[in-house]
């Protein structure tokens, strides 16, 4: 991880902050479990103050796409006070009471890093849950029409470098950290083929290079097996195996096609799309193999591109009702919450944040949406076309 | 070919007939049938098995050939799943091949929104294409399968694997090797016009055939 570039020097008399202690000061008693509870759904009003530059900017990116609302003093419910002198000293102080909850300094490089790592402290504590702001993404990147690499990049879009040279098409980059690879489609060999890319090496295999068509993969969340579409059978059908493409299984046998399998985060259920209805719409069915189930969306149609939220409750996907919408449902199945225009949806490890792709003209960028307040912001694009988004979880 | 005399199939039929412990009663009677029985190729008045002699039946019974022979039914493979979808078949070294993008331009098949069957306009396409493929059989082709851009992107890759599948299906039931057609999906990613209206949409939603010639 790039993590360990970082020096962390705490300074400053830091107090130790565990999610259910409380914070003494002044005679008030600040309740962190209680703010989080009372902070998840809402946009947190925070003051920023003394940010500036890369990292200045940096952090209030973080901030406002992990759901705070940057305000004015008089009307923040806590001020973010940074001081960037060779480094980056910051501290969270709870207005009302002027009391501080975190302060800490930050040595290193980068800005953006530094910033990257107290946002993520002060979302751990205003909200009790992990920030995403040190995480990374994948994403298929088109330059020019019918040609398209694998990037990877912060998940702000920052430091984004290309994975392939294929010259090429590439599609559906799927992206499990406990193997430290990315895996996606590829049309290099002529064919649409899954690859399997070390991060670490640069070697790649191929995971399945069937006849016909290879693609969707999608990795177990403990990155043992993968998930994917091939049409060997004579029809596109999702199929399971290891990782490096043994034992393979096919999990459907429909006459129409299926597409997008994904993962429940127990490893036991995938969740995908088939047009065996006539219509695309999810369904579920064991990793082993087993009978499907189809999961209700109720209120919109054509459902397509499932991802099962890390924390298991949720499956957020793309509906098709004039526009693409980004919607979410229960994992069981029930009624869909419409949230914003978009498509390709991936859930950020907070199981709270949300990438996609968003459709500008002819092209796609990537932006960022906090699911409980809906908020959307895009993430910085260089060039060309960026579509299948997938966060590294 | 293998080839025995009509005689024992009436042995064997009559004591059939003659019914349970007779099996192994010697027939009392037989009926000697002029004829030979060929365990065929071709399957020649399918359905029809031959006519069984009966105990006290005299005379012969007619083949079903014009020389009183019978031909057994032996069946062709199917290709297909029970489904109608057709497996498909192995790669093969596109570099032996010249392909022509031009040959067929003409028969490129279309598809109606979110739909993945041939439509019955757009048949006589593929039978063009089936009929030329029928008289070069070295040549392979391959189908590209395209969407518009009203779908997903991996939908549509699914799709147009599907819609690509189909029109092989097709070429298939019209007597074309499996193997002689291949298939692949770009989904929505080469698009035939740029354009986000009905006519564009059209357009892109479509089976392309590449003619594949073996270099000399």
């Amino acid at each position: 991880m790039r993590l360990n570039r970082i020096i962390l020097a705490v300074v400053l008399g830091v107090l130790a902050l565990g999610r259910a202690e409380n914070v003494r000061a002044q005679g008030t008693v600040i309740n962190i479990e209680r703010e989080a509870d009372i902070n998840w759904m809402k946009l947190i009003p925070i003051a920023l103050t003394g940010a500036s530059g890369e990292g200045g900017a940096a952090l209030k990116f973080d901030l406002e796409v992990m759901g705070c609302e940057i305000v004015s003093l008089s009307e923040a419910k806590y001020e973010v006070k940074v001081a960037q002198n060779g480094g980056l000293e910051g501290r969270l102080i709870h207005v009302a009471s002027k009391q501080q909850m975190l302060g800490k300094r930050y040595a290193g490089e980068d800005p953006r890093r530094l910033a990257h790592a107290f946002a993520d402290e002060v979302i751990q504590l205003l909200r009790g849950s992990k920030g995403i702001a040190q995480t990374r993404i994948a994403y298929k990147g088109e330059m020019r029409q019918g040609y398209s690499e694998i990037y990877v990049a912060d998940y702000d879009g920052y430091n984004a470098v290309p994975l392939t040279a294929d010259n090429s098409l590439v599609a559906a980059p799927a992206w499990v950290n406990a193997r430290n690879a990315v895996f996606y489609t590829s049309y290099k060999l002529g064919t649409p083929k899954i690859f399997s890319h070390n991060l670490s090496t640069g070697e790649r295999k191929i995971a399945a290079g069937y006849p016909g068509l290879n693609t969707s993969v999608a990795l177990s969340p403990d990155g043992s097996k993968i998930a994917m579409v091939l049409s060997k059978n004579g029809s596109p059908d999702v199929y399971v195996s290891n990782a490096d493409g043994s034992n393979l299984i096919q999990l459907t046998k429909t006459r129409e096609d299926e597409s997008s399998p994904c993962w429940s985060p127990d490893g036991n259920t995938i969740c995908f799309v088939s047009r065996s209805s006539g219509r695309a719409a999810l369904y579920t069915v064991p990793a082993t193999g087993g009978a499907t189930r189809r999961i209700s969306t109720a209120g919109v149609s054509n459902a397509t591109e499932p991802d099962w939220s890390p924390d298991g409750k949720t499956i957020v996907f793309t509906a098709l009702m004039g526009d693409f919408n980004i919607c979410t449902v229960p994992a069981t199945g029930g009624s869909a919450t419409v949230l914003t225009t978009g498509e390709d949806p991936s859930w950020a490890p907070n199981s709270r944040t949300v990438i996609f792709a968003r459709r500008v003209g002819g092209r796609r960028v990537l932006s960022l949406l906090d699911v409980p307040t809906k908020r959307v912001k895009d993430i910085k694009h260089t060039a060309g076309s960026s579509s299948q988004p997938v966060w590294a979880r | 070919m293998r080839l025995f005399k009509l005689s024992l199939w009436v042995v064997l039929m009559a004591s059939l007939v003659m019914g349970g412990a007779g099996c192994k009663r010697k027939p009392k009677t037989i009926t000697p049938i002029n004829g030979n029985a060929y365990d065929g190729k071709a399957i020649v008045d399918k359905g029809q098995q031959p006519p069984v002699a009966s105990p006290g039946d005299s005379g012969t019974l007619p083949g079903n050939t014009k020389n009183g022979d019978y031909v057994l039914p032996q069946g062709t493979p199917i290709a297909a799943n029970p489904d109608g979808s057709i497996p498909v078949t192995g790669d093969y070294d596109r570099s032996n091949y010249n392909e022509n993008r031009e040959f067929f331009k003409a028969n490129t098949v279309y598809f109606d929104f979110d739909r993945s069957s041939v439509r019955a306009a757009e048949r006589v396409r593929v039978e063009e294409v089936a009929a030329y493929m029928k008289g070069t059989p070295a040549c392979m082709v391959e189908i590209e399968g395209h969407c518009d851009e009203r779908g997903t992107e991996e939908y549509n890759r699914a799709l147009g694997e599907r819609r690509a599948l189909a029109v092989r299906e097709y070429l298939v039931n019209l007597g074309i090797q499996p193997e002689r057609v291949h298939t692949i999906s770009y989904g929505e990613d080469k698009p035939a016009e740029i354009g986000s209206n009905e006519s564009a949409w059209a357009k892109n939603r479509r089976g392309e055939f590449i003619l594949l010639t073996p270099k000399q």
